[in-house]
Protein backbone atom coordinates (compact mmCIF):
# COMPACT_ATOMS: atom_id res chain seq x y z
CA UNK A 1 0.00 0.00 0.00
CA UNK A 2 1.09 3.92 -0.45
CA UNK A 3 2.04 6.13 2.07
CA UNK A 4 -0.58 8.85 3.69
CA UNK A 5 0.68 10.93 6.12
CA UNK A 6 -1.78 13.00 6.92
CA UNK A 7 -5.68 14.04 5.94
CA UNK A 8 -6.17 14.71 2.51
CA UNK A 9 -9.63 16.32 1.13
CA UNK A 10 -12.21 18.78 2.85
CA UNK A 11 -10.79 20.24 5.79
CA UNK A 12 -7.95 17.88 5.48
CA UNK A 13 -4.08 18.77 6.92
CA UNK A 14 -3.34 18.05 3.19
CA UNK A 15 0.13 18.17 2.84
CA UNK A 16 1.39 18.68 -0.97
CA UNK A 17 3.03 15.35 -1.18
CA UNK A 18 -0.28 13.57 -0.18
CA UNK A 19 -2.28 15.68 -1.83
CA UNK A 20 -0.19 14.72 -5.08
CA UNK A 21 -0.29 10.94 -4.16
CA UNK A 22 -4.58 11.03 -3.76
CA UNK A 23 -3.76 13.02 -7.10
CA UNK A 24 -2.57 10.60 -8.87
CA UNK A 25 -4.18 7.25 -7.67
CA UNK A 26 -7.59 9.08 -8.62
CA UNK A 27 -6.70 9.78 -11.84
CA UNK A 28 -5.17 5.98 -12.29
CA UNK A 29 -8.64 4.90 -11.38
CA UNK A 30 -10.25 6.95 -13.71
CA UNK A 31 -11.69 10.52 -11.17
CA UNK A 32 -10.33 13.79 -12.71
CA UNK A 33 -9.13 15.95 -10.10
CA UNK A 34 -7.28 18.23 -12.10
CA UNK A 35 -3.84 18.85 -12.55
CA UNK A 36 -1.82 16.36 -10.27
CA UNK A 37 -0.28 19.93 -8.88
CA UNK A 38 -0.48 18.81 -4.80
CA UNK A 39 -2.66 21.45 -4.22
CA UNK A 40 -5.98 20.17 -2.90
CA UNK A 41 -8.69 22.19 -4.60
CA UNK A 42 -12.52 22.01 -5.58
CA UNK A 43 -11.66 19.69 -8.59
CA UNK A 44 -9.62 17.76 -6.22
CA UNK A 45 -12.56 17.48 -3.75
CA UNK A 46 -14.76 16.72 -6.21
CA UNK A 47 -13.46 13.80 -7.52
CA UNK A 48 -12.62 12.64 -4.00
CA UNK A 49 -16.83 12.59 -3.80
CA UNK A 50 -17.50 11.18 -6.58
CA UNK A 51 -15.03 8.38 -6.03
CA UNK A 52 -15.97 7.97 -2.24
CA UNK A 53 -19.91 8.11 -3.48
CA UNK A 54 -19.23 4.29 -5.30
CA UNK A 55 -19.33 2.70 -1.69
CA UNK A 56 -20.01 5.49 0.64
CA UNK A 57 -23.79 6.66 1.16
CA UNK A 58 -22.03 10.04 2.77
CA UNK A 59 -18.95 11.01 0.80
CA UNK A 60 -17.82 13.38 2.76
CA UNK A 61 -14.64 14.79 0.15
CA UNK A 62 -12.20 13.61 3.25
CA UNK A 63 -9.62 10.81 2.95
CA UNK A 64 -7.73 9.50 5.91
CA UNK A 65 -4.73 7.16 6.50
CA UNK A 66 -6.18 4.27 7.36
CA UNK A 67 -9.64 4.41 7.13
CA UNK A 68 -11.84 3.33 4.28
CA UNK A 69 -11.15 5.23 1.56
CA UNK A 70 -7.65 5.38 1.93
CA UNK A 71 -7.89 1.73 1.53
CA UNK A 72 -10.15 1.37 -1.66
CA UNK A 73 -7.82 4.10 -3.34
CA UNK A 74 -4.46 2.53 -2.70
CA UNK A 75 -5.85 -0.65 -3.52
CA UNK A 76 -3.25 -2.29 -5.72
CA UNK A 77 -6.40 -2.78 -8.97
CA UNK A 78 -6.46 -0.91 -11.96
CA UNK A 79 -9.56 1.45 -13.04
CA UNK A 80 -12.52 1.40 -10.62
CA UNK A 81 -14.29 4.46 -12.58
CA UNK A 82 -15.94 2.56 -15.09
CA UNK A 83 -17.08 -1.02 -13.82
CA UNK A 84 -16.53 -2.97 -17.47
CA UNK A 85 -12.83 -2.08 -16.85
CA UNK A 86 -13.03 -4.46 -13.95
CA UNK A 87 -10.81 -6.97 -15.41
CA UNK A 88 -7.76 -5.16 -15.30
CA UNK A 89 -7.75 -5.43 -11.01
CA UNK A 90 -6.07 -7.64 -9.16
CA UNK A 91 -1.89 -8.36 -8.88
CA UNK A 92 -0.85 -8.19 -12.50
CA UNK A 93 2.56 -9.95 -11.77
CA UNK A 94 -0.25 -12.73 -11.59
CA UNK A 95 -2.30 -11.96 -14.49
CA UNK A 96 -2.47 -14.84 -17.36
CA UNK A 97 0.31 -14.37 -20.32
CA UNK A 98 -2.32 -13.49 -22.77
CA UNK A 99 -3.26 -10.83 -20.33
CA UNK A 100 -0.22 -9.13 -19.70
CA UNK A 101 0.23 -8.88 -23.77
CA UNK A 102 -3.11 -7.05 -23.73
CA UNK A 103 -1.88 -4.84 -20.95
CA UNK A 104 1.01 -3.23 -23.37
CA UNK A 105 0.60 -0.17 -25.63
CA UNK A 106 -0.51 -1.97 -29.29
CA UNK A 107 2.64 -0.67 -30.68
CA UNK A 108 4.70 -2.83 -27.85
CA UNK A 109 2.47 -6.10 -28.36
CA UNK A 110 3.58 -7.54 -31.44
CA UNK A 111 7.86 -6.40 -30.72
CA UNK A 112 7.42 -8.13 -27.82
CA UNK A 113 5.62 -11.24 -29.30
CA UNK A 114 8.37 -11.27 -31.76
CA UNK A 115 11.45 -11.15 -28.79
CA UNK A 116 9.27 -14.43 -26.74
CA UNK A 117 9.19 -16.55 -30.10
CA UNK A 118 12.99 -15.37 -30.66
CA UNK A 119 14.02 -16.55 -27.22
CA UNK A 120 12.20 -19.47 -27.63
CA UNK A 121 13.74 -20.58 -30.93
CA UNK A 122 16.92 -20.25 -29.01
CA UNK A 123 15.83 -22.50 -26.15
CA UNK A 124 14.70 -20.27 -23.61
CA UNK A 125 11.62 -20.50 -21.51
CA UNK A 126 10.73 -16.56 -21.99
CA UNK A 127 7.69 -15.25 -20.21
CA UNK A 128 6.42 -11.57 -19.62
CA UNK A 129 6.64 -11.13 -15.84
CA UNK A 130 5.50 -7.52 -15.51
CA UNK A 131 3.23 -5.71 -18.59
CA UNK A 132 1.24 -3.67 -17.35
CA UNK A 133 1.81 -2.62 -13.35
CA UNK A 134 -0.66 0.13 -11.38
CA UNK A 135 0.27 3.34 -10.23
CA UNK A 136 -0.77 2.13 -6.75
CA UNK A 137 1.84 -0.66 -6.96
CA UNK A 138 4.23 1.48 -8.04
CA UNK A 139 3.77 4.02 -4.80
CA UNK A 140 3.76 0.84 -2.97
CA UNK A 141 7.12 -0.14 -4.44
CA UNK A 142 8.76 3.27 -4.39
CA UNK A 143 7.75 3.90 -0.61
CA UNK A 144 8.71 0.35 0.23
CA UNK A 145 12.16 1.56 -0.86
CA UNK A 146 12.27 -1.16 -3.85
CA UNK A 147 11.65 1.03 -6.93
CA UNK A 148 13.49 4.07 -7.36
CA UNK A 149 10.98 5.90 -9.65
CA UNK A 150 7.08 6.90 -8.61
CA UNK A 151 6.28 6.82 -12.57
CA UNK A 152 7.53 3.91 -14.90
CA UNK A 153 6.70 3.52 -18.26
CA UNK A 154 5.01 0.14 -16.75
CA UNK A 155 2.47 2.28 -15.82
CA UNK A 156 1.27 4.18 -18.64
CA UNK A 157 -2.62 3.54 -19.37
CA UNK A 158 -5.20 5.55 -21.29
CA UNK A 159 -6.70 8.67 -19.73
CA UNK A 160 -9.53 6.48 -18.81
CA UNK A 161 -7.63 3.86 -16.91
CA UNK A 162 -7.13 1.23 -19.22
CA UNK A 163 -3.49 -0.09 -19.20
CA UNK A 164 -1.27 0.52 -22.24
CA UNK A 165 2.10 -0.16 -20.68
CA UNK A 166 5.24 1.12 -22.52
CA UNK A 167 7.24 -1.69 -20.93
CA UNK A 168 7.87 -5.02 -20.20
CA UNK A 169 10.00 -7.28 -17.72
CA UNK A 170 10.79 -10.63 -19.47
CA UNK A 171 12.22 -13.68 -17.63
CA UNK A 172 13.26 -16.85 -18.22
CA UNK A 173 10.26 -19.17 -16.28
CA UNK A 174 13.20 -21.25 -14.82
CA UNK A 175 15.39 -18.62 -13.37
CA UNK A 176 13.57 -15.29 -12.88
CA UNK A 177 16.62 -12.87 -11.76
CA UNK A 178 18.51 -16.26 -9.73
CA UNK A 179 22.00 -15.95 -11.35
CA UNK A 180 21.52 -18.98 -13.46
CA UNK A 181 19.56 -16.19 -15.81
CA UNK A 182 23.18 -14.99 -16.39
CA UNK A 183 25.12 -17.97 -16.30
CA UNK A 184 22.66 -19.44 -19.08
CA UNK A 185 23.03 -16.21 -21.37
CA UNK A 186 19.30 -15.46 -21.24
CA UNK A 187 19.69 -11.34 -20.60
CA UNK A 188 22.77 -11.22 -22.93
CA UNK A 189 20.26 -13.56 -25.50
CA UNK A 190 17.58 -10.53 -24.55
CA UNK A 191 19.19 -7.83 -25.20
CA UNK A 192 20.04 -8.76 -28.62
CA UNK A 193 16.44 -9.52 -29.35
CA UNK A 194 15.28 -6.66 -27.79
CA UNK A 195 17.48 -4.44 -29.41
CA UNK A 196 17.05 -6.00 -32.74
CA UNK A 197 13.40 -5.50 -32.68
CA UNK A 198 14.12 -1.52 -32.09
CA UNK A 199 13.40 -1.65 -28.36
CA UNK A 200 14.78 0.06 -25.21
CA UNK A 201 17.28 -2.51 -23.42
CA UNK A 202 17.69 -2.15 -19.04
CA UNK A 203 20.36 -3.68 -19.46
CA UNK A 204 22.43 -1.45 -21.12
CA UNK A 205 22.07 1.13 -18.12
CA UNK A 206 25.28 0.90 -16.85
CA UNK A 207 24.20 3.02 -13.69
CA UNK A 208 21.39 1.19 -12.50
CA UNK A 209 20.61 -2.24 -14.64
CA UNK A 210 17.59 -3.29 -15.30
CA UNK A 211 17.77 -7.04 -16.83
CA UNK A 212 14.50 -7.91 -17.44
CA UNK A 213 13.02 -4.61 -18.85
CA UNK A 214 12.88 -3.72 -22.42
CA UNK A 215 10.50 -0.26 -23.33
CA UNK A 216 9.35 0.96 -26.41
CA UNK A 217 10.59 4.84 -25.92
CA UNK A 218 13.89 6.19 -24.89
CA UNK A 219 13.75 7.29 -21.17
CA UNK A 220 13.43 11.34 -22.30
CA UNK A 221 9.75 10.12 -23.33
CA UNK A 222 8.69 9.62 -20.07
CA UNK A 223 7.45 12.59 -19.19
CA UNK A 224 5.22 13.02 -22.56
CA UNK A 225 3.84 9.03 -21.41
CA UNK A 226 3.09 10.37 -18.06
CA UNK A 227 0.91 13.06 -19.59
CA UNK A 228 -0.35 11.06 -22.45
CA UNK A 229 -1.56 8.53 -19.59
CA UNK A 230 -3.56 11.85 -17.94
CA UNK A 231 -1.14 11.28 -15.26
CA UNK B 1 25.83 16.95 46.70
CA UNK B 2 27.85 15.90 44.40
CA UNK B 3 25.25 13.29 43.25
CA UNK B 4 22.71 15.83 43.19
CA UNK B 5 24.75 18.06 40.87
CA UNK B 6 25.32 15.34 38.55
CA UNK B 7 21.96 14.58 38.41
CA UNK B 8 21.11 18.41 37.56
CA UNK B 9 23.73 18.15 34.82
CA UNK B 10 22.25 14.91 33.27
CA UNK B 11 18.60 16.41 33.30
CA UNK B 12 19.98 19.85 31.68
CA UNK B 13 21.81 17.63 29.10
CA UNK B 14 18.99 15.63 28.47
CA UNK B 15 16.72 19.19 27.47
CA UNK B 16 19.33 20.67 25.81
CA UNK B 17 20.15 20.43 22.36
CA UNK B 18 24.15 19.85 21.98
CA UNK B 19 25.38 22.81 20.41
CA UNK B 20 28.57 23.13 18.39
CA UNK B 21 30.19 26.46 17.83
CA UNK B 22 29.06 29.71 16.98
CA UNK B 23 28.29 31.34 13.66
CA UNK B 24 27.53 34.41 12.13
CA UNK B 25 25.84 33.78 8.79
CA UNK B 26 26.05 35.85 5.89
CA UNK B 27 22.75 35.43 4.35
CA UNK B 28 21.81 36.22 0.68
CA UNK B 29 18.52 34.93 -0.28
CA UNK B 30 16.48 32.17 1.19
CA UNK B 31 14.15 29.59 0.15
CA UNK B 32 11.42 26.73 1.76
CA UNK B 33 12.13 24.83 -1.06
CA UNK B 34 15.38 23.35 -2.23
CA UNK B 35 14.54 23.61 -5.89
CA UNK B 36 14.11 27.06 -5.32
CA UNK B 37 17.17 28.18 -3.21
CA UNK B 38 19.23 25.86 -5.90
CA UNK B 39 18.42 28.26 -8.69
CA UNK B 40 18.95 31.65 -6.12
CA UNK B 41 21.71 30.08 -5.86
CA UNK B 42 22.45 29.91 -8.97
CA UNK B 43 22.33 33.71 -9.58
CA UNK B 44 24.10 34.53 -6.55
CA UNK B 45 27.20 31.87 -7.19
CA UNK B 46 28.11 34.50 -10.27
CA UNK B 47 29.04 36.72 -7.67
CA UNK B 48 29.89 34.60 -4.80
CA UNK B 49 30.87 31.83 -6.04
CA UNK B 50 32.16 30.35 -2.63
CA UNK B 51 28.68 30.39 -1.24
CA UNK B 52 26.81 27.49 0.46
CA UNK B 53 23.27 26.48 1.03
CA UNK B 54 22.57 25.87 4.46
CA UNK B 55 19.67 24.33 6.30
CA UNK B 56 18.49 26.89 9.14
CA UNK B 57 17.57 23.64 11.32
CA UNK B 58 21.11 22.52 11.30
CA UNK B 59 21.03 26.24 13.78
CA UNK B 60 18.45 24.74 15.58
CA UNK B 61 15.72 27.14 13.98
CA UNK B 62 11.94 24.90 14.57
CA UNK B 63 11.31 25.57 11.47
CA UNK B 64 14.05 25.01 9.16
CA UNK B 65 14.46 26.62 5.59
CA UNK B 66 17.30 26.67 3.05
CA UNK B 67 19.46 29.61 3.12
CA UNK B 68 22.35 30.82 0.74
CA UNK B 69 25.12 32.39 2.70
CA UNK B 70 27.84 34.37 0.84
CA UNK B 71 30.08 33.61 3.67
CA UNK B 72 30.14 31.38 7.30
CA UNK B 73 31.80 33.86 9.62
CA UNK B 74 33.54 32.81 13.07
CA UNK B 75 32.99 36.63 14.43
CA UNK B 76 30.43 39.21 14.25
CA UNK B 77 33.21 41.77 12.81
CA UNK B 78 34.17 38.87 10.65
CA UNK B 79 30.67 38.95 9.19
CA UNK B 80 29.56 42.33 9.24
CA UNK B 81 32.72 43.11 6.47
CA UNK B 82 31.40 40.11 4.73
CA UNK B 83 27.52 41.69 5.08
CA UNK B 84 29.02 45.03 3.64
CA UNK B 85 30.93 43.16 0.45
CA UNK B 86 27.07 41.39 0.09
CA UNK B 87 24.86 44.41 0.22
CA UNK B 88 26.35 45.51 -2.89
CA UNK B 89 24.59 42.60 -4.68
CA UNK B 90 21.98 41.62 -2.69
CA UNK B 91 20.74 44.77 -0.65
CA UNK B 92 18.19 43.40 1.68
CA UNK B 93 21.35 40.32 2.90
CA UNK B 94 21.86 40.34 6.77
CA UNK B 95 23.35 37.86 9.21
CA UNK B 96 21.70 35.54 11.27
CA UNK B 97 23.49 34.44 14.06
CA UNK B 98 23.65 30.32 14.77
CA UNK B 99 24.37 27.74 17.06
CA UNK B 100 25.62 24.73 15.20
CA UNK B 101 24.06 21.48 15.97
CA UNK B 102 27.03 19.06 15.80
CA UNK B 103 27.10 16.71 13.03
CA UNK B 104 25.20 18.81 10.65
CA UNK B 105 25.98 19.70 7.07
CA UNK B 106 26.61 23.50 8.28
CA UNK B 107 29.15 22.35 10.68
CA UNK B 108 31.15 20.40 8.10
CA UNK B 109 30.99 23.90 6.01
CA UNK B 110 29.33 21.38 3.60
CA UNK B 111 26.27 22.52 0.74
CA UNK B 112 23.11 21.39 1.91
CA UNK B 113 21.90 21.56 -1.64
CA UNK B 114 24.19 21.18 -4.33
CA UNK B 115 25.07 23.71 -7.56
CA UNK B 116 24.08 21.09 -10.03
CA UNK B 117 20.66 20.64 -8.90
CA UNK B 118 19.77 24.33 -10.03
CA UNK B 119 19.68 22.72 -13.57
CA UNK B 120 17.58 19.82 -12.78
CA UNK B 121 14.57 20.32 -15.90
CA UNK B 122 11.63 21.47 -15.03
CA UNK B 123 9.44 18.83 -16.46
CA UNK B 124 11.61 16.04 -14.49
CA UNK B 125 9.39 13.34 -13.71
CA UNK B 126 10.39 11.62 -10.64
CA UNK B 127 12.83 13.78 -8.72
CA UNK B 128 11.47 14.50 -4.97
CA UNK B 129 12.60 17.22 -2.55
CA UNK B 130 14.70 14.71 -1.01
CA UNK B 131 16.46 13.59 -4.04
CA UNK B 132 17.61 17.31 -4.10
CA UNK B 133 19.00 17.55 -0.53
CA UNK B 134 22.25 16.16 0.79
CA UNK B 135 22.44 14.70 4.21
CA UNK B 136 25.30 14.06 6.98
CA UNK B 137 25.82 10.74 9.19
CA UNK B 138 27.79 10.78 11.70
CA UNK B 139 29.57 7.74 12.25
CA UNK B 140 30.32 6.76 16.01
CA UNK B 141 34.53 6.63 15.44
CA UNK B 142 34.13 11.12 15.44
CA UNK B 143 33.90 10.87 11.18
CA UNK B 144 30.84 11.72 9.10
CA UNK B 145 29.61 10.31 5.85
CA UNK B 146 28.07 13.43 3.85
CA UNK B 147 25.52 11.65 1.11
CA UNK B 148 25.59 14.49 -1.56
CA UNK B 149 22.71 14.40 -3.84
CA UNK B 150 22.83 15.90 -7.15
CA UNK B 151 22.28 15.80 -10.76
CA UNK B 152 24.62 14.49 -13.62
CA UNK B 153 23.23 15.70 -17.04
CA UNK B 154 23.49 12.23 -18.86
CA UNK B 155 21.28 11.91 -21.71
CA UNK B 156 18.55 9.30 -21.56
CA UNK B 157 19.39 7.83 -18.26
CA UNK B 158 16.33 6.28 -15.89
CA UNK B 159 16.92 7.76 -13.08
CA UNK B 160 16.86 11.24 -14.64
CA UNK B 161 20.13 12.18 -14.21
CA UNK B 162 19.37 11.53 -9.83
CA UNK B 163 22.71 10.59 -8.29
CA UNK B 164 24.09 10.44 -4.80
CA UNK B 165 27.81 10.27 -4.00
CA UNK B 166 28.79 9.07 -0.78
CA UNK B 167 31.76 11.21 0.86
CA UNK B 168 33.80 10.42 4.10
CA UNK B 169 34.74 13.51 6.14
CA UNK B 170 37.50 12.70 8.22
CA UNK B 171 38.42 13.92 12.24
CA UNK B 172 40.86 15.91 10.78
CA UNK B 173 38.04 17.40 8.18
CA UNK B 174 39.93 15.89 5.31
CA UNK B 175 37.40 14.74 2.09
CA UNK B 176 37.46 11.04 0.42
CA UNK B 177 35.36 10.28 -2.06
CA UNK B 178 34.09 6.63 -1.41
CA UNK B 179 31.50 6.08 -4.12
CA UNK B 180 30.82 8.38 -6.87
CA UNK B 181 27.60 7.06 -7.49
CA UNK B 182 25.75 5.09 -4.82
CA UNK B 183 21.87 4.65 -5.02
CA UNK B 184 20.26 4.69 -1.65
CA UNK B 185 23.25 4.38 0.17
CA UNK B 186 22.52 1.58 3.12
CA UNK B 187 23.46 0.75 6.73
CA UNK B 188 27.16 2.29 7.31
CA UNK B 189 29.19 -0.22 9.69
CA UNK B 190 32.61 0.47 10.92
CA UNK B 191 35.07 -1.62 12.49
CA UNK B 192 38.72 -0.23 13.05
CA UNK B 193 38.69 2.68 10.65
CA UNK B 194 37.17 0.60 8.31
CA UNK B 195 33.65 0.82 7.21
CA UNK B 196 31.00 -0.96 4.74
CA UNK B 197 27.84 -0.21 3.37
CA UNK B 198 25.70 -0.97 0.89
CA UNK B 199 24.11 0.91 -2.54
CA UNK B 200 21.00 0.06 -4.92
CA UNK B 201 22.54 -1.37 -8.53
CA UNK B 202 19.71 -3.06 -9.89
CA UNK B 203 15.96 -3.42 -9.96
CA UNK B 204 14.52 -7.27 -9.82
CA UNK B 205 11.16 -7.34 -10.55
CA UNK B 206 9.59 -6.20 -7.33
CA UNK B 207 12.81 -5.60 -5.30
CA UNK B 208 16.60 -4.21 -5.66
CA UNK B 209 19.34 -5.47 -5.81
CA UNK B 210 22.71 -4.35 -3.75
CA UNK B 211 26.40 -4.07 -4.16
CA UNK B 212 28.26 -3.90 -0.49
CA UNK B 213 31.86 -1.96 -0.42
CA UNK B 214 33.86 -2.03 1.64
CA UNK B 215 36.87 0.46 2.32
CA UNK B 216 39.98 0.55 4.87
CA UNK B 217 41.02 3.57 7.26
CA UNK B 218 42.30 5.37 4.13
CA UNK B 219 39.25 5.43 2.07
CA UNK B 220 40.94 2.58 -0.36
CA UNK B 221 38.14 0.07 -1.60
CA UNK B 222 38.67 -3.38 -0.08
CA UNK B 223 36.21 -5.07 -2.07
CA UNK B 224 32.60 -5.03 -3.36
CA UNK B 225 30.21 -8.17 -3.01
CA UNK B 226 27.58 -8.30 -5.98
CA UNK B 227 23.86 -8.81 -4.77
CA UNK B 228 24.36 -8.50 -0.75
CA UNK B 229 22.86 -6.10 1.45
CA UNK B 230 23.07 -4.75 5.35
CA UNK B 231 26.77 -5.42 5.87
CA UNK B 232 27.71 -5.96 9.18
CA UNK B 233 30.83 -6.62 11.01
CA UNK B 234 31.67 -10.18 12.54
CA UNK B 235 34.86 -10.07 14.65
CA UNK B 236 37.79 -7.80 13.38
CA UNK B 237 38.22 -9.38 9.86
CA UNK B 238 34.87 -10.85 8.28
CA UNK B 239 31.95 -8.96 6.97
CA UNK B 240 28.73 -10.43 7.03
CA UNK B 241 26.16 -9.73 4.35
CA UNK B 242 22.66 -10.57 3.11
CA UNK B 243 23.08 -12.21 -0.41
CA UNK B 244 20.06 -11.31 -2.53
CA UNK B 245 18.08 -13.40 -5.27
CA UNK B 246 15.01 -13.30 -6.96
CA UNK B 247 13.07 -16.20 -8.75
CA UNK B 248 10.60 -16.71 -11.47
CA UNK B 249 7.77 -16.38 -8.49
CA UNK B 250 9.21 -12.95 -7.98
CA UNK B 251 10.09 -13.72 -4.67
CA UNK B 252 13.08 -11.90 -2.85
CA UNK B 253 15.62 -15.22 -0.80
CA UNK B 254 18.15 -13.86 1.26
CA UNK B 255 21.13 -16.03 2.43
CA UNK B 256 23.72 -14.68 4.51
CA UNK B 257 27.27 -14.43 3.55
CA UNK B 258 30.33 -14.28 5.43
CA UNK B 259 33.66 -12.51 3.45
CA UNK B 260 37.11 -13.14 5.14
CA UNK B 261 39.12 -9.65 4.76
CA UNK B 262 42.00 -10.56 7.55
CA UNK B 263 43.12 -8.08 9.98
CA UNK B 264 43.04 -4.01 9.55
Amino acid sequence: MSVLQASVGEKGKNLAEDVQTVQSLLKSKGYDPGSVDGKCGKNTIAAIRKFQSTFLTNPDGLIEPGRKTWLRLSSTGGAVATPNLSEWTGDSARWSQEQKLRSLHPDLRPIVSAVLQALGERGFQPKIYYGWRSVAVQLQLYYQGNSKVKFSFHNAQKPNGTPNSYAADIIDSRFGWAPEAEQNGFWKALGEEAKAQGLVWGGDWVNFRDWAHVQLVPNTELGRVKQESGL
Amino acid sequence: MIREALIVGFLLSAVQPALGERLWLVVGASDPSAAGIAKKAHLLARNAPTGLVVRTGDCGDLKSVFAWVSEVATSAEGAQAALSRLKGIVRDSYVKRCDTRPGTLLSLRMSAVDASIADVPENAVNWEENDRISTALPLPDGRAIVIVRSYVPIADDPLEGRRERVVLVEASDARRVLEESCHNPGPMATRDGRIAFHCASEQAGNHLFHTVVVFDGTGKKLTEILRCRNPKWSGDSDIECEGESVGPDGRLILKKIRTHLGPS
